[in-house]
Order: C-alpha cells, then structure tokens, then sequence
C-alpha cells in the first residue's frame, strides 16, 4: 500500500513536470491599512469585487491561476497593531505580495519602512517579491516609475517587480501574476 | 508629512473620552449603530466596522479612516477627531442638502458630494489656523478612465512578456504522446507473453 502510494506521487510529479507542473506556492500578501490586500485577494479568487471590511486577522484563499500555477494565499490585516502579527507568518513563504495604496502618499514613507522590515527578516531574504502598486485609477496617485525609488527597491537584495494595478477592476493583475508565476517557476 | 508624525501611539483613553463625549460620537455617523471603534479622520466622525468599509474604498482623498483601538494616532488626527464630530458634519452636509439618513448604502453618494469636499477643506483649515473656505468647489472627476493609467510594470528581472519566445526541440505534448505510446507497447507485449505463457 505505502509502496503503491509513494509510486503513484513519484509518477504524478514526474507527469506534473511534463505537463508543467501544479506546483503549489505559499504566498504572503501584506500592506498597510486599506492598500486593496482583501479586494486583491477575492478578485483573484472569485474574479469579481467583494465589498470588504477592515480586515481583524487574516484571510486565506488558494487561488489557481492559468490552470498551471497554485498559490495560497495569505492576506494579514493592516492596521498599526496588526503588523506585529506579520511575522508570524513569515515561515516557508517563497514569494510576498506587498500592495501599495498610490495614492495615500502621505504614507508611502510609512510603507517603505515597512517593506524595508520584511526584507530584513531571515525567512523572508530568498522570498520573490511582487509589488502592486494599487489604485492607479485615483486622481493624484503615484506612478510605478516614481513608487519604486520612493520605497527604496533598486536597492532590495531579493528579486522584485512592480505592477501598477486596479483591484476593483482587475488592470494589471494578469501581468504581475505572469511575472510571479515565472519568477516562481526558475526557483529549484 | 514626514515618517517621524506616524510614531506607533495608540490612542489614550483621555483622547479617547474627550472623543467620544462630543455629540452624537457613540454612535455611527453613518448608520447609527452603537459604540462605533472606526473613525474617518478626514470628517473627524466615528464609524462601525461595516461602514468603514465602503469609507475605505472612496480613496484616501475623500475618506482617511483608522481603527480607534489598532492603530497608531497623530496629533494631527487626533486634532481633526476634536474639532469635528459627527452632529457636526451631519449638520454641515445636511445645510447644503445632502441627504443625511442613517443609511449604509448612501455613503459613496453622501461623501463624493461637493459639500462634503467643502466640510473636509474646513476642517483642514480650522486645525492649521487658516480660514475656512466658504464655497462650494466644483464636482471633480472620481476616477481616472482606464485608457489613461500608467500600466507599466519593471523590476529586477524582466517580465516574461518581453521575453523572445522560447524554441522547445520538442513540445510537452509530443513527449507525453511518445511516452504513452511506449506504454502501450509496453502493455500490449506483457498481454502478449502472458497469454503466450498459459
């Protein structure tokens, strides 16, 4: 039985290899405050705008994205006390999605000193990073091209991209999955 | 505003009292539920859970919302949640006929409205000591058309949509294909023997 078992996962990895693999990923998805990690999430998921509410703890969803990649997915709430809570999550993570408001600029210092901790954790200095810089339908929001030296990224040690995006209507989530699930797919 | 206004300082129960003394504080702004822990700094009002909701998703720009309990508080959000109140924005906006009813649902329409835009300039201005504008500003573009955003994206390595595509010497599909066949062939000799045995 256990020999018929371990046969049969050696195969179905062997044929998940050939036919390019459903492999699953851990994913964190952090943020401060009311950045858009929840919409981000339940778009993923459902496809469609849930109305959300602060999130008190976590939520946590797996998400299959283009039938080749699978991720599950962790979104931690954000506000000042939930942040202490982030490290607790930190473990066997590959990659991180951290979601930017573009235009609360008044706190995007707040969310670079943020995303300076998480680079600075030990569990966390392998893990691929995908930023999503939310709301660019905002009037007065901040481009990718001017975010990025504002939260300090052509000096992060770990692999990053930054995608600018709409979570209520899904503009460029597509395109930073494609990157993640790429950057994903060359890790051993 | 600089990092060092956002030092992690919850709010202190004297803050807290003076807050929730003011008129009509203990409950909902917007919907009137009791012993409300969000409030929109913007309005200088208290909020329920559920309304903070659809107040975070107006935009920093019309609505900047913190949780009472979880999060840290300046003293300039601290200043704004003094010298606002929620029986006084109700009054404002209803003055210029905004309709102020304890409902949920109204909340997009009530804050996107010129008038409230006027009550947070005002508030704006009562905390920095200038004064208060007293006309009513245009209707401004909520959002920007989709055909506008700066949708691109760049980082540390290249976006596989770049990327020249790949030559495969052969496809997934026809070395699982020859993969199968073989173990069909397989298959059908073992049949064969076996049968050959009896």
């Amino acid at each position: 039985m256990g020999a018929a078992a371990s046969t049969y996962s050696l195969f179905s990895s062997v044929f998940d290899r050939l036919l390019g693999g459903n492999k699953e990923y851990r994913i964190l998805m952090l943020g401060l405050d009311a950045a858009g990690k929840t919409t981000l999430l339940y778009r993923l998921k459902l496809g469609e705008v849930e109305h959300t509410v602060p999130t008190i703890g976590f939520n946590v969803e797996q998400v299959q994205y283009n039938n080749k990649i699978s991720f599950v997915v962790w979104d931690v709430g954000g506000q000042d006390r939930l942040r202490m809570l982030w490290r607790h999550y930190y473990e066997n993570v590959q990659a991180l999605i951290f979601v930017v408001d573009s235009a609360d600029i008044d706190r995007l210092d707040v969310a670079k000193s943020e995303l300076q901790k998480l680079v600075a954790a030990e569990e966390l200095k392998d893990a691929i990073i995908l930023i999503f810089a939310n709301k660019q339908d905002l009037p007065g929001c901040v481009k990718a091209s001017e975010m990025a030296p504002k939260l300090n990224l052509p000096a992060m040690k770990n692999q990053w991209f930054i995608q600018p995006c709409v979570a209520t209507d899904g503009q460029g989530l597509c395109e930073g999955l494609d990157w993640l699930s790429d950057a994903l797919s060359k890790t051993k | 505003m600089p990092a060092a206004e956002y030092k992690v300082t919850a709010m202190q129960d004297e803050d807290r009292k003076v807050i929730f003394q003011m008129p009509e504080n203990e409950k909902c702004v917007d919907c009137g539920t009791s012993n409300p822990e969000w409030a929109s700094v913007s309005y200088g009002t208290t909020l329920c859970l559920e309304c903070a909701g659809p107040h975070r998703a107006l935009g920093v720009h019309l609505s900047f919302v913190r949780s009472i309990k979880m999060d840290a508080w300046t003293e300039k959000h601290l200043q704004a949640m003094k010298s606002g109140g929620n029986a006084q924005c109700r009054a404002f906006l209803q003055k210029w006929g905004v309709n102020v009813d304890l409902d949920r649902s109204k909340i997009k329409e009530r804050y996107e409205s010129p008038a409230a835009e006027l009550y947070r300039e005002c508030l704006k201005a009562r905390i920095e000591g200038r004064p208060e504008p007293t006309e009513l500003p245009e209707k401004r573009e909520a959002t920007i058309p989709a055909t506008e955003r700066k949708m691109e994206g760049f980082g540390s390595s290249p976006h596989p949509s770049t990327l020249p595509p790949k030559k495969k010497k052969f496809s997934r599909k026809a070395i699982l294909a020859g993969v199968a066949s073989a173990a069909i062939g397989v298959g059908a000799v073992a049949i064969q023997l076996s049968q050959n045995n009896r």
